[in-house]
Protein backbone atom coordinates (compact mmCIF):
# COMPACT_ATOMS: atom_id res chain seq x y z
CA UNK A 1 0.00 0.00 0.00
CA UNK A 2 1.55 3.18 -1.40
CA UNK A 3 1.83 5.63 1.50
CA UNK A 4 3.85 8.54 0.16
CA UNK A 5 3.29 10.80 3.43
CA UNK A 6 4.77 8.32 5.79
CA UNK A 7 7.57 7.89 3.55
CA UNK A 8 8.67 11.50 3.46
CA UNK A 9 8.14 11.95 7.94
CA UNK A 10 10.52 8.41 7.43
CA UNK A 11 13.13 10.06 5.44
CA UNK A 12 13.09 13.13 7.72
CA UNK A 13 13.33 11.14 10.87
CA UNK A 14 16.06 9.40 9.07
CA UNK A 15 18.01 11.93 8.23
CA UNK A 16 17.88 13.33 11.84
CA UNK A 17 18.89 9.91 13.28
CA UNK A 18 21.68 10.03 11.38
CA UNK A 19 22.72 13.67 12.22
CA UNK A 20 22.48 13.03 15.58
CA UNK A 21 24.75 9.97 15.44
CA UNK A 22 27.00 12.27 13.55
CA UNK A 23 26.93 14.55 16.72
CA UNK A 24 28.52 12.20 19.29
CA UNK A 25 31.37 11.93 16.75
CA UNK A 26 32.32 15.20 15.89
CA UNK A 27 34.45 17.85 17.71
CA UNK A 28 32.44 20.57 19.92
CA UNK A 29 32.48 22.99 16.80
CA UNK A 30 31.21 20.58 14.35
CA UNK A 31 28.67 19.72 16.83
CA UNK A 32 27.34 22.87 16.77
CA UNK A 33 26.66 23.39 13.54
CA UNK A 34 25.04 19.78 13.33
CA UNK A 35 22.80 20.93 16.00
CA UNK A 36 21.65 23.55 13.93
CA UNK A 37 21.40 21.10 11.06
CA UNK A 38 18.94 18.84 13.35
CA UNK A 39 16.76 22.32 13.97
CA UNK A 40 16.48 22.33 10.56
CA UNK A 41 15.19 18.92 10.06
CA UNK A 42 12.78 19.36 13.01
CA UNK A 43 11.51 22.90 11.21
CA UNK A 44 11.24 21.03 7.78
CA UNK A 45 9.18 17.85 9.44
CA UNK A 46 6.89 20.30 11.39
CA UNK A 47 6.00 22.08 8.52
CA UNK A 48 5.61 19.46 6.28
CA UNK A 49 3.25 17.97 8.57
CA UNK A 50 1.24 21.73 8.92
CA UNK A 51 1.51 21.55 5.03
CA UNK A 52 0.15 17.88 4.37
CA UNK A 53 -2.62 18.19 7.21
CA UNK A 54 -5.83 19.72 5.36
CA UNK A 55 -5.14 18.43 1.77
CA UNK A 56 -5.37 15.18 3.50
CA UNK A 57 -8.10 15.70 5.22
CA UNK A 58 -9.98 17.15 2.18
CA UNK A 59 -9.01 13.93 0.82
CA UNK A 60 -9.75 11.36 2.66
CA UNK A 61 -13.39 12.96 3.21
CA UNK A 62 -13.64 12.69 -0.41
CA UNK A 63 -13.04 8.95 -0.40
CA UNK A 64 -14.97 8.33 2.60
CA UNK A 65 -18.43 10.18 0.42
CA UNK A 66 -17.29 7.81 -2.39
CA UNK A 67 -18.27 4.75 -0.43
CA UNK A 68 -21.13 2.39 -0.68
CA UNK A 69 -23.46 2.67 1.98
CA UNK A 70 -22.67 -1.69 2.03
CA UNK A 71 -18.92 -0.69 2.01
CA UNK A 72 -19.79 1.81 5.25
CA UNK A 73 -22.20 -0.74 6.43
CA UNK A 74 -18.74 -3.04 6.22
CA UNK A 75 -16.76 -0.61 7.82
CA UNK A 76 -18.99 -0.37 10.72
CA UNK A 77 -18.93 -4.27 10.98
CA UNK A 78 -15.50 -4.47 11.21
CA UNK A 79 -15.09 -1.61 13.72
CA UNK A 80 -17.70 -3.54 16.04
CA UNK A 81 -15.37 -6.73 15.73
CA UNK A 82 -12.37 -4.73 16.35
CA UNK A 83 -13.99 -3.17 19.65
CA UNK A 84 -14.71 -6.68 21.12
CA UNK A 85 -11.30 -7.54 20.33
CA UNK A 86 -9.47 -4.57 22.20
CA UNK A 87 -11.75 -4.73 25.16
CA UNK A 88 -10.78 -8.28 25.19
CA UNK A 89 -6.99 -6.98 24.76
CA UNK A 90 -7.52 -4.53 27.60
CA UNK A 91 -8.81 -7.39 30.06
CA UNK A 92 -6.47 -9.64 28.98
CA UNK A 93 -3.63 -6.82 29.84
CA UNK A 94 -5.16 -5.39 33.39
CA UNK A 95 -5.53 -9.29 34.61
CA UNK A 96 -2.07 -9.62 33.69
CA UNK A 97 -0.74 -6.71 35.06
CA UNK A 98 -2.97 -7.89 39.19
CA UNK A 99 -2.18 -11.18 38.53
CA UNK A 100 1.52 -10.76 37.92
CA UNK A 101 1.16 -8.39 41.20
CA UNK A 102 3.73 -6.07 38.74
CA UNK A 103 4.08 -2.91 40.50
CA UNK A 104 5.95 -5.16 43.53
CA UNK A 105 8.30 -6.90 41.22
CA UNK A 106 9.51 -3.80 39.69
CA UNK A 107 9.53 -2.74 43.55
CA UNK A 108 11.71 -5.81 44.26
CA UNK A 109 13.76 -5.96 41.39
CA UNK A 110 14.61 -1.92 42.07
CA UNK A 111 15.47 -2.62 45.66
CA UNK A 112 17.55 -5.89 44.89
CA UNK A 113 19.44 -3.86 42.36
CA UNK A 114 20.56 -1.71 45.38
CA UNK A 115 21.97 -4.90 47.07
CA UNK A 116 23.07 -6.15 43.74
CA UNK A 117 25.00 -3.08 43.66
CA UNK A 118 26.23 -3.09 47.02
CA UNK A 119 27.65 -6.38 46.43
CA UNK A 120 29.03 -5.39 42.80
CA UNK A 121 31.33 -2.72 44.76
CA UNK A 122 32.45 -5.42 46.99
CA UNK A 123 34.41 -7.18 44.36
CA UNK A 124 36.28 -6.94 41.37
CA UNK A 125 33.94 -6.71 37.96
CA UNK A 126 36.26 -5.07 35.84
CA UNK A 127 38.14 -8.47 36.21
CA UNK A 128 35.59 -10.12 33.83
CA UNK A 129 34.97 -12.61 35.98
CA UNK A 130 31.76 -13.97 35.33
CA UNK A 131 31.53 -16.93 37.81
CA UNK A 132 32.60 -14.22 40.73
CA UNK A 133 29.78 -12.34 39.64
CA UNK A 134 27.20 -14.73 39.24
CA UNK A 135 28.04 -16.52 42.22
CA UNK A 136 27.89 -13.41 44.69
CA UNK A 137 24.80 -12.64 42.53
CA UNK A 138 22.93 -16.10 44.44
CA UNK A 139 24.46 -15.54 47.50
CA UNK A 140 22.07 -12.50 47.47
CA UNK A 141 19.29 -13.94 46.11
CA UNK A 142 17.52 -17.13 48.09
CA UNK A 143 16.10 -19.82 46.41
CA UNK A 144 13.17 -18.60 46.82
CA UNK A 145 13.16 -15.41 44.92
CA UNK A 146 14.58 -17.43 41.89
CA UNK A 147 11.64 -19.88 42.03
CA UNK A 148 9.10 -16.35 42.25
CA UNK A 149 11.05 -14.84 39.69
CA UNK A 150 11.04 -17.79 37.29
CA UNK A 151 7.38 -18.02 38.10
CA UNK A 152 6.86 -14.74 37.05
CA UNK A 153 8.44 -14.59 33.94
CA UNK A 154 6.97 -17.99 32.88
CA UNK A 155 3.63 -16.79 33.16
CA UNK A 156 4.35 -13.43 31.84
CA UNK A 157 5.26 -14.72 28.96
CA UNK A 158 2.22 -17.24 28.55
CA UNK A 159 -0.28 -14.27 29.34
CA UNK A 160 1.03 -12.45 26.82
CA UNK A 161 1.32 -15.11 23.82
CA UNK A 162 -0.80 -14.37 20.96
CA UNK A 163 -1.80 -10.83 22.07
CA UNK A 164 -2.06 -8.48 19.32
CA UNK A 165 -0.12 -4.70 20.03
CA UNK A 166 2.83 -5.76 22.39
CA UNK A 167 6.05 -5.70 20.75
CA UNK A 168 6.20 -9.62 22.52
CA UNK A 169 10.40 -9.76 21.60
CA UNK A 170 11.24 -6.66 23.61
CA UNK A 171 9.37 -7.53 26.52
CA UNK A 172 10.77 -10.74 26.15
CA UNK A 173 14.34 -9.49 26.17
CA UNK A 174 13.59 -6.80 28.59
CA UNK A 175 12.08 -9.18 31.22
CA UNK A 176 15.18 -11.88 30.36
CA UNK A 177 18.03 -8.35 31.37
CA UNK A 178 15.59 -8.17 34.41
CA UNK A 179 16.22 -11.69 35.50
CA UNK A 180 19.51 -12.49 33.87
CA UNK A 181 21.83 -14.01 36.14
CA UNK A 182 18.84 -14.83 38.42
CA UNK A 183 17.12 -17.58 36.10
CA UNK A 184 20.71 -18.88 35.13
CA UNK A 185 20.40 -22.62 37.13
CA UNK A 186 16.49 -22.76 35.21
CA UNK A 187 16.87 -21.28 31.99
CA UNK A 188 20.27 -21.13 31.14
CA UNK A 189 19.57 -21.56 27.28
CA UNK A 190 17.06 -18.74 27.07
CA UNK A 191 18.91 -16.29 28.86
CA UNK A 192 22.62 -17.20 27.76
CA UNK A 193 22.41 -14.19 25.18
CA UNK A 194 20.78 -11.24 27.38
CA UNK A 195 23.03 -12.33 30.28
CA UNK A 196 26.50 -12.25 28.57
CA UNK A 197 25.47 -8.79 27.41
CA UNK A 198 24.66 -7.62 30.90
CA UNK A 199 27.57 -8.67 32.44
CA UNK A 200 29.28 -6.98 29.68
CA UNK A 201 27.55 -3.92 30.74
CA UNK A 202 28.54 -4.25 34.28
CA UNK A 203 32.04 -4.90 33.65
CA UNK A 204 32.03 -1.83 31.57
CA UNK A 205 31.67 -0.09 34.84
CA UNK A 206 27.58 0.76 34.54
CA UNK A 207 25.93 0.43 37.82
CA UNK A 208 23.52 -2.73 37.91
CA UNK A 209 20.43 -0.66 39.43
CA UNK A 210 21.19 1.50 36.31
CA UNK A 211 20.46 -1.23 34.03
CA UNK A 212 17.57 -2.70 35.65
CA UNK A 213 16.28 0.70 36.57
CA UNK A 214 16.17 1.29 33.07
CA UNK A 215 15.11 -1.47 31.70
CA UNK A 216 12.00 -2.04 34.16
CA UNK A 217 10.92 1.74 32.92
CA UNK A 218 10.90 0.05 29.82
CA UNK A 219 8.97 -2.17 29.78
CA UNK A 220 6.44 0.12 32.02
CA UNK A 221 6.32 2.40 29.41
CA UNK A 222 5.45 -0.20 27.05
CA UNK A 223 2.86 -1.88 28.34
CA UNK A 224 1.39 1.89 29.45
CA UNK A 225 1.80 3.04 25.82
CA UNK A 226 0.17 -0.28 24.75
CA UNK A 227 -2.85 0.12 27.36
CA UNK A 228 -2.92 4.09 26.19
CA UNK A 229 -2.85 3.43 22.22
CA UNK A 230 -5.70 0.80 22.84
CA UNK A 231 -7.89 2.86 25.18
CA UNK A 232 -7.32 5.60 22.83
CA UNK A 233 -8.79 3.39 20.13
CA UNK A 234 -11.25 2.05 21.35
CA UNK A 235 -12.49 5.56 22.93
CA UNK A 236 -12.34 6.31 18.98
CA UNK A 237 -14.54 3.32 18.01
CA UNK A 238 -17.06 3.70 20.70
CA UNK A 239 -17.49 7.36 19.11
CA UNK A 240 -17.80 6.27 16.22
CA UNK A 241 -20.58 3.71 16.60
CA UNK A 242 -22.63 5.50 18.76
CA UNK A 243 -25.67 5.82 16.51
CA UNK A 244 -26.22 9.36 16.43
CA UNK A 245 -22.58 9.91 15.17
CA UNK A 246 -22.31 7.33 12.40
CA UNK A 247 -23.17 9.35 9.86
CA UNK A 248 -21.66 12.95 11.03
CA UNK A 249 -18.11 10.65 11.61
CA UNK A 250 -18.26 8.73 8.41
CA UNK A 251 -19.30 11.50 6.18
CA UNK A 252 -17.48 14.22 7.56
CA UNK B 1 1.81 16.83 -1.65
CA UNK B 2 -1.48 18.38 -2.27
CA UNK B 3 -4.72 17.38 -2.13
CA UNK B 4 -5.16 15.19 -5.59
CA UNK B 5 -2.00 13.65 -5.07
CA UNK B 6 -3.19 12.28 -1.97
CA UNK B 7 -6.11 11.53 -2.77
CA UNK B 8 -4.85 9.27 -5.97
CA UNK B 9 -2.69 7.07 -3.72
CA UNK B 10 -6.02 6.28 -1.49
CA UNK B 11 -8.94 6.75 -4.07
CA UNK B 12 -8.91 2.83 -4.55
CA UNK B 13 -8.59 1.69 -0.83
CA UNK B 14 -11.31 0.18 1.21
CA UNK B 15 -11.97 2.32 4.51
CA UNK B 16 -10.16 -0.41 6.78
CA UNK B 17 -7.12 0.76 4.20
CA UNK B 18 -7.86 4.19 4.48
CA UNK B 19 -7.60 3.85 7.88
CA UNK B 20 -4.31 2.32 8.28
CA UNK B 21 -2.51 4.73 5.85
CA UNK B 22 -3.84 7.39 8.78
CA UNK B 23 -2.74 5.53 11.50
CA UNK B 24 0.95 4.44 9.77
CA UNK B 25 1.60 8.47 9.91
CA UNK B 26 0.22 8.80 13.03
CA UNK B 27 2.26 6.29 14.69
CA UNK B 28 6.02 7.35 12.80
CA UNK B 29 4.78 10.56 13.84
CA UNK B 30 4.80 9.34 17.36
CA UNK B 31 7.79 7.92 17.00
CA UNK B 32 9.65 10.88 16.10
CA UNK B 33 7.79 12.33 18.67
CA UNK B 34 8.94 9.60 21.19
CA UNK B 35 12.27 9.89 20.07
CA UNK B 36 12.63 13.53 21.24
Amino acid sequence: MPNSILDKINQINLEIEQLKKEQEEKSSLEKDWIKAKIAEKEVELADFLDRIAIPLKEAVKKVIKEQSPENIEKFIEAKKNEKIKIEQNLLSIKKYREFQQYGELLYKLINKSIEIEEMGSKIDLHDGSKTTFMNKLKEILPKAEYIILEKTFLEGQESIKGKEGIDKSRFTRHFNFVVAGVLEEVMPELIEEEKFITLKRVEAGIEVSQIIGELSQDIEKDIWKFIKKQENKLERINNLLSRKNINRTVHE
Amino acid sequence: MNEEEIYNEIENMSLIEVEKYLEDIENSFEEVYHAK
